[in-house]
């Protein structure tokens, strides 16, 4: 069972997940954009994809009730 | 290793803070994910009279409701089951990011004003998109952007029960 499915608890504590996931890829991102990267506008991209892979495969398989 | 459903929510979160973090750094220093920081930033901006740089911030901020305003028409009249409904919403959104991908490119080697603009609308309108998405799955209090939650909630009603 996904976590954010459990109780309360584990809600916040995906929350927290999300929080430092957001956090980390803001400073990854920072951090690349000071080292004068020109690649660094397409980071977003690969991460989009995955999701819409993760969605695609699990497209009939019904989670939310 | 994590649930689907965890990653996504995990990836999606990923993915507003690289477009703010390259948002606020690159084409207008405002933020098109998080708009309780965008309406601070607006309102700093107004109080030290740059008004450019306020403008920018409220066309974000109309850009995010109008992206919510999508994603919200988009959940009401899908009705067959929220996953469908996921992967449309996700790849109107991969679409919108690739354009500003694109327009970010340009902006590496020339300024203009109006790409800076159409990239600012065009990020903040895939963030509320994601919004009115990840608000769509139903998970109590959980968000990968902020602020407008209760708003689409109230107004749109966030989507049909799947």
């Amino acid at each position: 069972m996904d976590l954010c499915h459990q109780g309360l608890e584990t809600r916040i504590g995906l929350q927290i997940w999300i929080f430092f996931t957001y956090l980390g890829m803001a400073t990854i991102t920072a951090l690349i954009y000071l080292q004068g990267m020109n690649f660094l506008p397409v980071l977003p991209l690969p991460l989009l994809l995955s999701v819409m892979i993760l969605v695609t495969r699990r497209i009939d398989r019904p989670v939310i009730n | 290793m994590l649930p689907w459903l965890d990653a996504t929510l995990l990836l999606l979160a990923g993915i507003a803070g690289s477009i703010d973090a390259i948002g606020c750094l690159k084409p207008g220093q405002v933020l098109t994910a998080n708009m309780t920081g965008n309406t601070i930033l607006m309102g700093v901006s107004i109080g030290q009279g740059k008004l450019i740089h306020a403008t920018r911030a409220f066309v974000a901020l109309i850009g995010f409701i109008t992206g919510v305003a999508i994603g919200a028409a988009i959940m009401n009249r899908r009705e067959k089951g929220w996953q469908q409904t996921l992967s449309y919403s996700l790849t109107i959104e991969f679409f919108l990011v690739l354009s500003v991908v694109l327009l970010w490119l340009e902006l590496m080697n020339s300024y203009h004003g109006f790409v800076v603009m159409a990239s600012i609308i065009i990020s903040a309108v895939s963030m509320g998109l994601q919004s009115a998405t990840v608000r769509h799955l139903k998970i109590p209090g959980m968000v990968t952007t902020l602020y407008i939650r209760y708003h689409h909630r109230r107004y749109f009603g966030g989507g049909k029960k799947p």
